[in-house]
């Protein structure tokens, strides 16, 4: 295909503050390019919106909760019965999703205090230190909420994991795993990726996300600030679109500006508590290439089923399947019919893709143009 | 057609009487036993009737004039303010009672199909799932 048609990040720009740009969601734009063709939508279509809702175990938020008289060097912190980081400056800490209540029963961490505080909520606050000649007080116990902090930002070493793998379980026992409850004797086949809708699956390469690309994250706005852990491009492409776990993205944005709808904590029942965090990647398109990506659709991307029964890194593959298949209800591998469900939200994806299509077409959000790319390559190291 | 849950109390005295039975024969309902415990002193019972309005209220009727105690069992709820509509419930539940809309991907629960085992309550992230049937 000649690639003739171009636009410029400024030409979009200028588009949305007047606001005559043309937004869609990525399962919007696919009938548009059913219809127009590749060349027809790519001149009609400036922003793609992405959208993913779903448990994203390495989130977390910096906290600064201001001194107290007189002041202390907290150590031990703890917020709801959840342990914070006591290793940075004196009031500073990071409360991560997956730290769990040291509180009997479960079911609370991390991830449901950074939701409380995000729905401004008052958090219990129990803090200690050494006492030293500049921070005499040795204990404090007291309310902080988003109102009576300093700072408070989400920062997320990895989010967006483009594609993920399935699971099912050989056993004859029900396992509970991060990717949900697997039934006995293949039973049941649990997934989690938005698919067609995703962000780093209609932006495979990283053509148009890079360092400092503006972002919807949970309900107010972010950006992207490196490239997530366990960044990979080692996985097999097929559509143009990896089959398994590849890149992921660090992510960073204030919590004050977000929505307690899209930053939700979770308590997987065996595994641990998390956090759901809403994430929205706008795509501008700048030429055909970018919007013949932007095309895929859930039959196009694959991804492989692991048996979660066998406990090793490299669990066995029971087959490779579509999201269109995984989406239907049921896949049929191996002459058995299993019934899948998803533990990320495809409706709360959709939201986050038209909340962000909303702001754009409204002129509330500016595309950014990345101050550097992501790695063109990448790949993942074990643990002796 | 309506679906309703009711625990049933037995004693001695009537603890004999084929619930089930009657239920199908006299009233035309259709019974489903999901939890039941009898001993010597009699029994406790959580009963799902399918029948219409008139045919489960005869019913009860009848079975409050044997003597067995009927009440109104908590039936399974799911709190839409909680549920972030993921749809791990959906594959684990035997009698297939969550649905998912495929255009709007809606996840919701028709609490007629449920036969309270339980499996769905801690595949649930956001415990948004709740079932009280204590016998
Ligand atoms: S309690 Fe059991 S039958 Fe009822 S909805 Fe949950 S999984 Fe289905
Ligand atoms: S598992 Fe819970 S949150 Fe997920 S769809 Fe079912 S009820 Fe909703």
């Amino acid at each position: 295909m000649v690639n003739t048609m171009k636009r410029t990040y400024s030409e979009i720009n200028e588009k949305i503050r007047k606001r005559k740009a043309v937004v869609l969601t990525a399962e919007e734009v696919i009938d548009v390019v059913n219809d127009k063709g590749i060349k027809g939508a790519a001149e009609e279509v400036d922003v793609v919106t992405t959208g993913t809702f779903g448990a994203m175990c390495s989130s977390g938020a910096f906290l600064n909760f201001g001194h107290s008289d007189p002041p202390i060097r907290m150590a031990n912190i703890s917020l709801n019965g959840v342990q914070a980081y006591g290793g940075l400056a004196a009031v500073d800490t990071y409360i991560g999703a997956t730290q769990m209540t040291d509180k009997k029963g479960g079911g609370y961490g991390g991830g449901h205090v950074i939701e409380d505080l995000v729905a401004g909520k008052k958090i219990h606050l129990v803090a200690s230190g050494p006492g030293t000649d500049c921070y005499t007080r040795k204990s404090i116990e007291t309310t902080v909420s988003l109102s009576t902090m300093n700072e408070a930002y989400m920062y997320n070493p990895r989010n967006v994991y483009q594609n993920y793998a399935a699971a099912t379980n050989s056993t004859d026992k029900t396992l509970h795993t991060y990717l949900g409850k697997l039934l006995p004797n293949f039973k049941n086949v649990t997934y989690s990726s938005a698919g067609q809708l995703s962000p780093l699956m209609n932006d495979p390469h990283l053509d148009t996300t890079g360092i400092g690309t503006r972002i919807f994250l949970g309900g107010g706005e972010g950006y992207v600030t490196w490239s997530g852990t366990q960044f990979s491009t080692a996985a097999e492409e097929q559509n143009g679109v990896p089959t398994g776990s590849s890149r992921t993205l660090a992510l960073i944005g204030n919590l004050r500006g977000m929505d307690r709808e899209f930053v939700r904590g979770l308590d997987i029942f065996g595994y641990g508590t998390s956090l759901a965090v809403g994430v929205g990647i706008p795509i501008p398109i700048l030429n055909e290439g970018v919007m013949e990506r932007c095309a895929i659709t859930d039959d196009k991307i694959f991804t492989h089923v692991f048996d979660y029964g066998i406990p090793s890194r490299t669990r066995p593959v029971i087959g490779k399947v579509s999201y269109a298949d995984l989406r239907s209800g049921k896949v049929e591998m191996g002459g058995r019919v299993m019934r899948t469900s998803s533990l990320s939200s495809y409706k709360y994806a959709k939201k986050v893709a038209e909340k962000l299509k909303g702001w754009i077409s409204n002129d509330k959000f500016q595309l950014t143009i990345p101050s550097l790319p992501l790695p063109k390559e990448g790949s993942v190291k074990g643990l002796r | 057609m309506m679906d309703k849950k009711f625990k049933l109390k037995f004693n001695n005295s009537n603890l004999h009487e084929s619930v089930s039975y009657i239920l199908v024969s006299k009233f035309d309902i259709k019974p489903n036993v999901l939890q039941a415990k009898i001993d010597g002193s009699g029994g406790r019972m959580i009963l799902s009737m399918r029948g219409s309005e008139k045919n489960i209220e005869n019913a009860i009727s009848y079975l409050e004039s044997a003597d067995i105690v009927v009440e109104e069992a908590d039936d399974i709820k799911m709190d839409k303010k909680r549920c972030i509509d993921c749809g791990s419930c959906v594959s684990i539940c035997p009698t297939f009672a969550f649905e998912i809309d495929k255009s709007t991907w809606d996840v919701s629960l028709d609490t007629g199909k449920c036969v309270a085992c339980g499996t769905c309550i801690s595949a649930c992230p956001t415990h948004a799932i709740s079932l009280k049937m204590n016998l």
